[in-house]
C-alpha cells in the first residue's frame, strides 16, 4: 500500500501498521522534495519547512478532497516527519561541531541561513517529549502548528476542537514549553 | 472535544482572562490549598509575560546550498602559499579558515574564501586597486589584510591577520559589560574606523561579526575590526546580472546594518558616512540588544520591503525600544548590562538616544561627519558634558512630517482657506439640492419631507466633517507628535472666524464643525474659545427640528469638558446631568456614552468634594465598560484612573494604587510610549504613589511624564506646565530650593499666559513659589507672591475655599516673620470679619491671631480668640490648655476652672502621654482647678510612662509629675523631679521648674535655697514677656504664662 489517500483511510480505521507507513511515505516525500528543489531552483531562494509540507500534500494528495479527519492524519504524519528531519539534522550538525565524523548526507547540502540554533531545537524536542506525556492532545497541537505550519483554524479542524480552544491550548503549550526550557 | 482539559490548563487559561490583581484571589480559590498546583500555575503565569513570539516562527528557513559547495576546499588543502588548518567561521559571503603561511614568514593567518557567484577576476582587480591604501592602515584595532587570490575552483580568497576573538556583541553580553564599558569599547571601534577613513578606506560592512574582541594586554579587551577592503571588492559594481540573487543573499546576513544609501542598489554612491550609519546601528545594538530594524522582520519582508524600511522608516529611539520590550526581555537585557530596567532606560534616554539617532539619520548630511565626531560625543556624554547631537529642531521635524504626508500637506498653509472654500461649496450644493428637493417634495407630506431633508443634511454634513476631521486631526498634537501647535491654532482661528458667515444657512454643518473645532481647541489648551464653540453648538441643536437628541447629548458632553477645564464645576454638572439623562433614554443604561458620562460626572463630584457619590458613579461607569469591552480597554483605563484618584481621596490608598498601575499598564499596551495619555497616566500614578510616601519612584514617574509631554506638546501647554509644577514641588519638598524657585517661577508665567489669572493651576503654582521663597528666607519676595495670589483669589466668585484661607494665613505668617506685627494684626483683623468668624475654616486664621496677640502680650484679646477657636474645634485637646492658661493669667478664675472641668470631662480618660501631660499641667497650674489632684497625678504617671516611647519629652513629663507631687504635698519628690528638669536642656520648662523647686525647698525648710531658686525663675521668666524675633513654633509666650503663674504663687509663699 503506498497511496497516501488509501493509507489515510487505513489510519482512520485504526489499522496498526498504517500510521507508520504513512509517516514513512510522507518522510520520503519531504526529503525527495527538498532535494529536488535544491537541484532545480534559483540560488538564494529560501524554503520553509512548512512550505515543504504543504507542497508534499499537493503532490501526494493532489486535488482530491479527503475527509478532514484524514487530512489531520496526513498533517500529523507530516509534522512528525518534519520534526524527525530537523532534529536529525541538528543532532548531526552538533556531532560534527564536536569533532564527530564527517558524513555526507543529502540534507547537509541545505544550509540554515537564519540559524534557529540547533541546541535550542534539540532542547525543545526534549521538552516536547515530556509535554507529550503530560498533555498529549496539546503536544499534538504543538507539532501540527510548529512543524507542519498549520494555522489555528486548521489545527482546530484537525483536532476537532473549537478555534478558541485551539488558541487557549496553543498559549498554554507555548508557556509550558518555555517554562520547561527556562528551567533547563 | 477529545479530552477533558487538565486542571493546569483550565486554571491557567481562566487566570489569563483576569486582570493581574484579580488573579491572586482566583488562584487561592481555584487551587484550594493545593500548593504545588498553585506554584505550577504561578510559574506559568510568570513565564507567560516573557512569551513574546516563542514558537510562533517556523523552526528554520532552509536555503539551497551552492553548487560549488560540493567541490569546496577543506582542511589540509593548499591554497596558494597557505595551508588550510581548520574552519573558524562562516558568514554570508564566505567561509573563514585558520591557515598557515610558510613563506616569507611562518605565521598563522585567517583565510576567507568567498562563496561562488562572483566574477573572481573583477573582485581581485578591485582588491588590487585598493591594496596600496590597505597597506597604509596601521592601527591596533584593525586587522590587516595581506593578500588576495583565487582558488583552484576559481573562487576569490583573502588573507588576513588572524584575530582570535568573539563578536563584540557576544563579548559584551558574555562579560556582562555595563553601558559605560560598552561605550568605551565602541569608542575604540570608532577610532579604528576613523583611521581607515583617513587612509581613504571605507569598510562598507561594519557589523558585530566583523568586530572581534580579544583579550589583549593584561586582559583589557581589544576590539579589532576585520574585513576592511573586502566588502568593497566584493560588492556593487562587481556584481553581474546573474548574481543578483547572490547580492541579495549577501545582504541576508546584514540588512539590519545596511545604510539607506546602500539599500539603493542603483546607487554606487557610498562614502565614509555609510560606515557612520553602520556604527550607529552597532551602538544601538550595544545599548538595546537589538538592531533598529528587526533582522528577522527584514529577512521575511523581501528585497523591496527591506529597501523601503531602511530608506523611509524611522527607527524607535533606543530608550523607547527598551520600553517596548516585554518585561522579561528588558530584564535580561538590563542584567547583561549590570543594571535594572528603569535604570537602564533612564541611562539611555536623552543623550544616548540622540547620539544614536544622529548616527542613524537617513540623510547622511545630518549624520556625524566623522567617526571621531561620534566618538567625541560619546566621550562628552561619559564626561557629562553637553553633546552636539540634539533633538531635531521643530522646523526640521515639521519638514519631515510634511515629507511623510505629502498629500495631506499640499499647501498646509492654505488649509484654512481650503476648508472654508470647501464648506462654501458644500453649502451651496446642499442649498441647491434642497431647493430641488423641495420642489419634488411638494406632493409629499411636509413632515416626511422634513425628515428626509434632515437625513440628507445629516449624511452630507457627516461626510464633510469626517473629511475635515481627518485633515485637522492630521495636524492634531497626538498625531503630529511634537510638532508646532501654533499652526493648528492659526488654522482653527481662521476657520472659527468664518464659520458663522459662511454657514449660517447650514445649521447642522455649522454645529458639527463647531463641535470639531471646540474639541481641537480643548486639545491645544484654549478653553475659552472651546467653551464658546460648544455653547453655540448646543444652542443650534436645541433649536433643530426634529430635535436630534443624541447629537445634543454629545454637544452637552463636549461643553462639559470645556467647563471642566475651566473649573466651572456647577455648569459642568448641569450639562452632564442633562447629557446623561438623554443618553440613558436614547441608548439605554448599558452604553459606552452612558459610561463616559458617568465617569465624567464622577470626576466633577470629586472636585466638589462629594467623594462618596463620586466613587459610586465612577464604579458604575467602570462596571458598564468592563461588561461592554472586557478588562483590556482604553476606556476601562479611563475609568480606572478616576477610580484611583477618588479612592486615594477617600483614604483607600492601596486600592487606588492598584487601579492606577493597571490603568498605566493598559495605556502602555495600547498606545506605546510616546503618548499624551501615557504621560498623564504616569503623572497620575506619581500622585497616587506620592500620597502614600515620597518614594524615588514618584520622581522617576514625573520626570518621564514631563519628558513625554514636552516632546509631544512643546513647552507652552497646560498639561506640560502642570507636570513642571509637580516637579518643582517635588524639588521644594526635597529641599532643592534654588531649582524649585527657577522651575516654579517659569511655570507660573507660562500658566498665566495659557490659562489666565485666577486659574486654580496658576494659584497652586503661586503658592508653591511663595512657600519656596519662605523656605529660602526671602520674606519680602514671599510676601509679594502671597499678596498676588490673594489678589487673584479675590477676583473669583467664591472664596469659600480652604486654599484661599491658607493663603491668608501664609501672608499673616510672612508679615510676622518680618516683625511687622502691627501690619499682621491689621491684616488679620480686617480678614476676620464677624461673618468669617462664624465659619469653621477661620480657625487657622484665629490661631495666627492668638499667636500674634500672645507674643505681643495682648492677652485679654487672645482669650477671646482662644475661646472662639475652641468653640469651632472642641476636638483639639490643646485648645483647652491654651484657653485655660490665658484665663488664669488674665485673672478669670471662674473661666479657668470652668475650662479645666470641661477639659477633664472630655479628655480625663485619655491614654495618650502628651494629652495627659497637657491636661494635668494646666489643671495643676492653680491649687484648686476642680478635678481631683489624685486623678491628675494619675495622668502625670501616664505621661511619665510615655517616656519609654518619647524620650525627648522626658523633661516635660517630669515637670508634670513634679507639679502633681507638689500639689499632693510630697515636697521631696517634687524637688527631686524639678531638679532633674533643670538639668535638661529644655529651657522652656525651666521657669516653671524653678517655681516648683523654690516652693518645695521652702516647705522643706531650706529658705535660702528657696529664695535662690525663685530669683533664678524670675530671671528666666520676668514679669513682662520678653520679645522674641522671628518664628515661634514652640509658643514661647505660652511657656512664659505657665512659668509666671507658678512664680507668682511661689512669690506669695516665700516671704523675703
Amino acid at each position: 500500500m503506498s497511496d497516501a489517500t488509501l493509507l489515510m483511510g487505513a489510519v482512520d480505521r485504526g489499522e496498526p501498521e498504517a500510521a507508520e507507513q504513512l509517516l514513512d511515505l510522507v518522510y520520503a516525500e519531504l526529503r525527495g522534495l527538498a532535494a529536488s528543489k535544491m537541484a532545480r531552483d534559483v540560488p538564494g531562494q529560501t524554503l520553509q519547512p512548512t512550505a515543504l509540507v504543504h507542497e508534499a500534500w499537493l503532490r501526494l494528495i493532489g486535488d482530491r478532497h479527503p475527509k478532514f479527519k484524514n487530512r489531520a492524519h496526513f498533517f500529523r504524519a507530516a509534522a512528525e516527519a518534519m520534526r524527525h528531519i530537523l532534529i536529525d539534522r541538528a543532532r548531526r550538525k552538533r556531532t560534527q561541531r564536536h569533532g564527530g565524523g564527517y558524513e555526507r548526507v543529502d540534507w547537509d547540502d541545505l544550509e540554515v541561513v537564519v540559524d534557529a540554533s540547533d541546541d535550542r531545537l534539540l532542547a525543545l524536542d526534549e521538552a516536547l517529549e515530556k509535554f507529550v506525556r503530560e498533555h498529549p492532545v496539546q503536544a499534538d497541537l504543538v507539532k501540527l502548528r510548529y512543524f507542519a505550519g498549520m494555522t489555528n483554524e486548521e489545527v482546530a479542524d484537525a483536532l476537532d476542537i473549537s478555534v478558541s480552544t485551539a488558541k487557549n491550548y496553543w498559549t498554554f503549550s507555548r508557556t509550558w514549553l518555555l517554562n520547561e526550557l527556562e528551567r533547563g | 472535544m477529545s479530552e477533558i482539559p487538565s486542571r493546569d490548563l483550565e486554571i491557567f487559561t481562566r487566570a489569563l482572562e483576569l486582570t493581574v490583581p484579580e488573579r491572586s484571589a482566583f488562584l487561592g480559590q481555584a487551587c484550594h490549598g493545593d500548593a504545588s498546583l498553585r506554584q505550577r500555575i504561578e510559574a506559568l503565569l510568570a513565564t507567560h509575560h516573557r512569551l513574546g513570539d516563542f514558537l510562533e516562527q517556523p523552526p528554520a528557513e532552509i536555503a539551497r546550498g551552492r553548487p560549488g559547495a560540493t567541490v569546496s576546499e577543506g582542511p589540509g588543502d593548499l591554497i596558494g602559499r597557505y595551508k588550510l588548518l581548520q574552519q573558524i567561521g562562516e558568514g554570508g559571503c564566505g567561509v573563514v579558515y585558520m591557515a598557515e603561511q610558510e613563506e616569507p614568514v611562518r605565521r598563522r593567518v585567517a583565510l576567507k574564501i568567498i562563496k561562488p557567484g562572483m566574477d573572481t577576476r573583477s573582485v581581485i582587480a578591485r582588491f588590487e586597486a585598493e591594496r596600496q591604501a590597505l597597506a597604509l592602515m596601521d592601527h591596533p584595532n584593525i586587522a590587516k589584510v595581506f593578500d588576495a587570490g583565487s582558488t583552484e575552483s576559481g573562487r576569490p580568497y583573502f588573507v588576513m591577520e588572524l584575530v582570535r576573538g568573539i563578536k563584540i556583541t557576544e563579548y559584551c553580553d558574555r562579560e556582562r559589560l555595563s553601558t559605560e564599558q560598552r561605550l568605551a569599547l565602541f569608542m575604540q571601534v570608532c577610532h579604528a574606523v576613523q583611521h581607515a577613513h583617513q587612509k581613504g578606506i571605507i569598510h562598507r560592512d561594519i557589523k558585530p561579526s566583523n568586530i572581534l574582541v580579544t583579550a589583549a594586554l593584561e586582559g583589557a579587551p581589544l576590539p579589532v575590526v576585520i574585513d576592511f577592503g573586502i566588502a568593497k571588492a566584493t560588492t556593487s559594481v562587481q556584481l553581474t546580472d546573474k548574481t543578483f540573487f547572490t547580492a541579495f543573499e549577501m545582504l541576508i546576513g546584514t540588512p539590519a546594518y545596511m545604510s539607506p544609501e546602500q539599500a539603493e542598489f542603483a546607487s554606487v554612491d557610498v562614502d565614509t558616512r555609510t560606515d557612520i550609519y553602520s556604527l550607529g546601528v552597532l551602538l544601538y545594538e550595544l545599548l538595546t540588544g537589538s538592531t533598529p530594524f528587526d533582522s528577522r522582520r527584514l529577512l521575511k519582508a523581501g528585497l523591496d520591503e527591506i529597501r523601503r524600511v531602511i530608506r523611509d522608516e524611522e527607527p524607535l529611539r533606543p530608550s523607547t525600544r527598551l520600553l517596548r520590550m516585554a518585561d522579561g526581555d528588558l530584564t535580561s537585557i538590563a542584567q547583561c548590562r549590570r543594571s535594572e530596567p528603569p535604570k537602564l532606560v533612564r541611562a539611555v534616554a536623552g543623550d544616548l538616544d540622540w547620539i544614536a539617532m544622529k548616527a542613524l539619520e537617513k540623510d547622511r548630511t545630518r549624520r556625524y561627519e566623522t567617526a571621531n565626531g561620534l566618538a567625541l560625543d560619546i566621550r562628552r556624554f561619559l564626561a557629562h558634558e553637553t553633546i552636539t547631537a540634539r533633538p531635531p529642531s521643530r522646523i526640521y521635524r515639521f519638514k519631515k512630517l510634511i515629507r511623510r504626508n505629502r498629500l495631506l500637506f499640499v499647501g498646509l498653509g492654505l488649509l484654512a482657506l481650503l476648508l472654508v472654500a470647501g464648506l462654501v461649496a458644500v453649502s451651496a450644493a446642499l442649498a441647491r439640492e434642497q431647493q430641488a428637493r423641495q420642489v419634488a417634495d411638494r406632493a409629499l407630506q411636509s413632515a416626511k419631507a422634513d425628515q428626509i431633508k434632515a437625513e440628507t443634511e445629516a449624511t452630507r454634513s457627516r461626510h464633510v466633517t469626517q473629511f475635515l476631521e481627518e485633515m485637522l486631526q492630521g495636524v492634531g498634537p497626538s498625531v503630529a507628535r511634537g510638532d508646532d501647535t501654533k499652526m493648528l491654532r492659526r488654522i482653527l482661528d481662521r476657520t472659527a472666524e468664518t464659520i458663522s458667515d459662511q454657514l449660517s444657512g447650514q445649521p447642522d454643518v455649522e454645529a458639527q464643525l463647531r463641535g470639531l473645532i471646540g474639541r481641537l481647541y480643548v486639545e491645544i489648551g484654549h478653553f475659552d474659545i472651546a467653551e464658546s464653540m460648544h455653547t453655540a453648538q448646543v444652542a443650534i441643536y436645541r433649536k433643530s427640528v426634529p430635535i436630534r437628541e443624541s447629537d445634543l447629548a454629545s454637544a452637552l458632553f463636549d461643553l462639559s469638558v470645556a467647563y471642566w477645564k475651566k473649573r466651572k464645576l456647577a455648569e459642568a454638572e448641569g450639562v452632564l446631568d442633562e447629557s446623561l439623562a438623554i443618553r440613558r433614554r436614547v441608548f439605554g443604561p448599558e452604553h459606552p456614552t452612558v459610561a463616559a458620562t458617568l465617569n465624567h460626572l464622577g470626576a466633577v463630584y470629586r472636585r466638589q468634594r462629594r467623594l462618596e457619590e463620586s466613587e459610586k458613579l465612577t464604579r458604575e461607569g467602570l462596571a458598564i465598560r468592563v461588561r461592554l469591552f472586557g478588562h483590556e480597554h482604553l476606556e476601562v483605563a479611563d475609568s480606572l484612573r478616576n477610580l484611583a484618584i477618588v479612592l486615594v481621596d477617600r483614604g483607600q490608598r492601596g486600592e487606588g494604587e492598584a487601579a492606577a498601575r493597571e490603568m498605566l499598564a493598559i495605556r502602555r499596551r495600547f498606545l506605546g510610549h510616546d503618548h499624551p495619555l501615557v504621560a498623564a497616566a504616569l503623572t497620575d500614578l506619581a500622585w497616587v504613589v506620592g500620597t502614600a510616601n515620597g518614594s524615588e519612584e514618584v520622581e522617576a514617574l514625573e520626570t518621564e511624564a514631563f519628558g513625554i509631554q514636552r516632546r509631544l506638546l512643546g513647552d507652552l501647554h497646560p498639561d506640560v506646565a502642570r507636570s513642571a509644577y509637580l516637579l518643582g514641588e517635588r524639588m521644594r519638598s526635597h529641599g532643592n530650593l534654588v531649582e524649585a524657585h527657577a522651575v516654579l517661577g517659569a511655570v507660573v508665567s507660562i500658566q498665566r499666559h495659557l490659562l489666565g489669572e485666577g486659574h486654580p493651576d496658576v494659584l497652586a503654582t503661586l503658592r508653591g513659589l511663595a512657600l519656596t521663597l519662605e523656605s529660602q528666607g526671602q520674606w519680602v519676595e514671599a510676601e509679594k507672591v502671597h499678596r498676588e495670589a490673594l489678589a487673584q483669589w479675590r477676583q473669583r466668585a467664591s472664596l469659600d475655599d480652604p486654599h484661599y484661607r491658607a493663603e491668608e494665613e501664609s501672608l499673616a505668617r510672612v508679615l510676622s516673620m518680618q516683625r511687622r506685627y502691627d501690619e499682621a494684626s491689621a491684616f488679620l483683623d480686617a480678614t476676620l470679619t464677624p461673618a468669617v468668624l462664624d465659619q469653621p475654616y477661620c480657625v487657622g486664621l484665629l490661631d495666627q491671631r492668638i499667636d500674634l496677640r500672645g507674643r505681643l502680650g495682648r492677652l485679654q484679646e487672645a482669650v477671646r480668640d482662644a475661646a472662639l477657636a475652641l468653640r469651632h474645634r472642641p476636638e483639639d485637646d490643646w485648645r483647652y490648655s491654651v484657653l485655660a492658661a490665658l484665663q488664669a493669667i488674665t485673672g478669670d478664675t471662674a473661666g479657668y476652672e470652668d475650662t479645666c472641668q470641661r477639659y477633664f470631662a472630655r479628655f480625663g480618660t485619655t491614654r495618650d502621654a502628651f494629652v495627659a501631660d497637657r491636661l494635668a499641667k494646666v489643671c495643676l497650674l492653680r491649687p484648686n482647678s476642680g478635678p481631683a489632684v489624685a486623678a491628675l497625678d494619675g495622668l502625670a504617671d501616664l505621661a511619665l510612662a510615655g517616656v519609654a516611647k518619647h524620650d525627648h519629652a522626658q523633661p516635660y513629663f517630669q515637670l508634670c509629675k513634679a507639679i502633681s507631687q507638689f500639689r499632693l504635698g510630697r515636697d521631696a519628690e517634687a524637688l527631686s523631679l524639678a531638679s532633674k528638669v533643670l538639668e535638661s536642656s529644655r529651657t522652656f520648662t525651666h521657669g516653671q521648674a524653678c517655681a516648683i523647686a523654690a516652693m518645695a525647698h521652702w516647705r522643706l525648710g531650706d529658705r535660702e535655697a528657696a529664695r535662690v531658686m525663685l530669683a533664678r525663675g524670675e530671671s528666666l521668666a520676668p514679669p513682662t514677656l520678653p520679645q522674641r524675633d522671628g518664628d515661634d513654633p514652640d509658643r514661647a509666650w505660652l511657656a512664659w504664662i505657665f512659668s509666671r503663674i507658678c512664680l507668682e504663687e511661689a512669690a506669695l509663699l516665700i516671704s523675703p
